[in-house]
């Protein structure tokens, strides 16, 4: 029989549960006496379960690894700190998330539950991405929260550039998990196993079946495609402006924290340990693509007249900072190469979570009576007129761009770092010169914001306590992580060192 | 060897279908190209061994997949519509000079290499028990997240298509 570690698991189950009671509670808001609305109540659950689940992960960093089983379910769920560390990032990025989306299902009305119950399953979905070294399970993963993730997109049916955006997203979402299907038979077919250590320790000895190295090739390359897509590296952006813009602001906002953050650290665990044997035939693949992610993502972004839109490009470029930390990593086998590497990374996706909660947080709590503020005509003058909310803006945007002392700035400076310590001075260069790029159009929000008189006299906006909430914790995160970022440095140490090491040290 | 004989008739046969599939230009007669295909690929499957993998190709594509997608059709009344608008020769040409670009690089890549040198297979490869025992067992993990991934698309379907309320 089955031995099932249930300390292994209850993270996960939490979330699943979570999802059941929110769509319990929908369905009772909508019997025929009881007709109310349900969202505050469903939001608040959602909180609630995530948060115990969260209190779970924390139980498991710190008991790690004496105080459960890392490995249940023969091996196919697997918790180490990397996960964990994960685990947390997810949903704390989905409760911001949730916190952003209190005006939108107040419009949303019948769907209000349903809303929040897909937000908790795609969380589940990315749960089960991270916590596992299998490619299968990597794959229901994947699929589980990109289901979700396509009909939040598509949530607000009478909206046609959402229901537009979801189509798309759906239709290059399913091409994408053709091409990592593919490749995943692909690499099976040579390993003889879809497990990740298994993989390269297959890989690393290729003397057994003559050739099968280009099959390998083949199969790296088509996993990486389909993984391209989800992180939106260039070329595989195309999606991203259209359902970043047509998908409500707090899905949006979901979609590049949450969602990236699950596919990078899906991409960097293939990386360093399936694929790790293969690494100097994706290495330049790496350089090649985070230089044309940066530059296309930046210089697009110059010429969008909608914050929502540039935000999305924006995203894209910051992709290809993250995919610099990728590429920075070593051909060598060994943990401490990879470490600072890892690190970087897993620093800069938290800084990345706050500060595009933060400016998405400002954009949607500027709405007024339904009416988006998304051109960057309409934000004119909003600094004078709602000084908290514009000094908050002027703080993401400087944090976007990478202004020191803002938490952006550190997590470009450790990003670029590792690259010159791995030689590769001309990609930081590059990186360095995209963000000055980035300056100027993360900048001109706030020129707008303060040095334009606004037309009108400007309404009051009514105070909402979620929002300020969420936009708080995103403010003070900023400034913490900016000024002193030992903390998080020390516990993304920690979370790196069990990642890999198990199998880089072998 | 009768074995491949019948392979290549599958293989041909299949790969004629799904040609047929995507130059017809009434929707209804493609599908039905489909199920030849989907079958085809049955056959293969059977000639593998994988007698399950084979009946459930039949039954859940082959017939249910397939009556949905001619079901859609039919409803959506979509005659030429479709089609008709996909006339832009240029990206035609790209798609087949992809695909060609594909085809070679992964003939390319499976020079050379026997993959059919593993281990023989057990008597029970193939069956639903033995399956069935490894899903239960070894996989129960993947296929609960599975149950999880149908409930999202339940909820998707409903929250995408259901009754709102005023």
């Amino acid at each position: 029989m089955l031995q099932t570690d249930w300390n292994t698991v209850f993270p996960l189950l939490t979330v699943a549960t979570t999802a059941g009671f929110v769509l319990l509670l929908a369905m009772v808001g909508r019997v025929g006496t009881l007709r109310r609305d349900i969202g505050p109540a469903a939001a608040v659950l959602s909180v609630l379960g995530l948060a115990v689940s969260a209190g779970m992960t924390l139980w498991q960093w710190f008991s790690f690894p004496r105080g459960f089983d890392p490995d249940t379910f023969s091996g196919l769920l697997r918790v180490d700190r990397f996960a964990i560390f994960f685990n947390l990032l997810l949903c704390a990025g989905a409760v911001l998330c949730i916190l952003l989306s209190s005006r939108l299902t107040g419009k949303l009305k019948t769907f209000a539950g349903e809303y929040y119950a897909l937000i908790v399953l795609a969380v589940f979905g990315m749960m089960v991405m991270v916590n596992t070294t299998d490619l299968v399970v990597l794959l229901v993963g994947l699929e589980t929260m990109s289901l979700a993730v396509y009909v939040l997109v598509g949530i607000r049916r009478h909206d046609q550039r959402g229901s537009e955006a979801a189509a798309k997203y759906f239709l290059i979402g399913a091409f994408a998990s053709g091409f990592l299907v593919y490749g995943i038979a692909l690499t099976y077919g040579i390993a003889g196993s879809t497990r990740m250590e298994q993989i390269a320790v297959a890989l690393a000895d290729s003397g057994g079946m003559p050739g099968a190295g280009k099959v390998a090739l083949a199969g790296l390359g088509l996993v990486l495609v389909g993984l391209f897509f989800k992180v939106s590296a260039v070329p595989f952006h195309m999606w991203v402006p259209d359902a970043y813009e047509g998908a409500p602001l707090p899905v949006t906002t979901f979609m590049a924290v949450a969602v990236k953050a699950a596919a990078f650290a899906v991409l960097a665990r293939l990386l360093v340990i399936g694929f790790h044997p293969l690494a100097h035939h994706w290495l330049p693949v790496l350089w090649a693509l985070a230089v044309a992610t940066m530059t296309l993502g930046n210089l697009a972004a110059i010429f969008q007249g909608s914050i929502k839109r540039m935000l999305a490009y924006s995203s894209i470029a910051h992709a290809g900072y993250l995919l610099v930390a990728l590429a920075s990593l070593s051909p060598e086998p060994g943990l401490a190469v990879q470490q600072r590497v890892l690190l970087s990374l897993l620093y800069y996706l938290v800084v990345y979570t706050l500060m595009n909660v933060g400016a998405f947080g400002v954009l949607i709590y500027l709405e007024r009576g339904g009416r988006p503020m998304e051109t960057l005509e309409q934000v004119r003058g909003t600094g004078y007129g709602y000084p908290v909310l514009g000094a908050a803006m002027a703080v993401f945007m400087f944090s976007l761009a990478g202004i020191p002392p803002t938490g952006g700035f550190m997590g470009k400076f450790y990003v670029f770092t590792a690259a010159i310590d791995r030689g590769l001075v001309w990609l930081a260069v590059i990186g360095v010169l995209n963000s000055a790029v980035s300056a100027y159009y993360y900048l001109r929000v706030t020129v707008q914001m303060y040095m334009r008189e606004s037309e009108k006299s400007l309404p009051r906006i009514p105070f909402s306590i979620p929002l300020a909430l969420a936009l708080t914790v995103c403010f003070l995160g900023i400034f913490y992580l900016g000024v002193s970022p030992a903390g998080l440095l020390e516990a993304a140490g920690r979370a790196v060192e069990q990642a890999t090491g198990m199998v880089i040290l072998k | 060897m009768p074995v491949q004989v019948l392979f290549y008739l599958f293989a041909c046969v299949s790969v004629i279908a799904a040609f047929l599939t995507i130059t017809r230009k009434n929707p209804v007669i493609s599908a039905v190209w489909l199920v030849v295909c989907l079958f085809c690929v049955a056959g293969i499957y059977l000639l593998l061994g994988a007698y399950f993998v084979a009946a459930v190709q039949v039954i859940v594509y082959a017939g249910a997949v397939l009556m949905l997608f001619l079901f859609v059709i039919m409803m959506l009344n979509l005659r030429t519509g479709i089609v008709g608008q996909m006339r832009n020769l240029g990206i035609k040409l790209l798609g087949v000079l992809i695909a060609l670009l594909v085809f070679v690089q992964l003939r390319l890549a499976f020079k050379g290499v026997s993959l059919l040198t593993g281990p023989e297979l057990s008597a029970d490869f193939g069956q639903a028990a033995s399956l069935g025992k490894l899903l239960f067992s070894e996989y129960v993990y993947p296929l609960e997240v599975i149950a999880v991934l149908l409930l999202v698309a339940v909820v998707g379907a409903l929250v995408l298509t259901g009754k709102e309320s005023a």
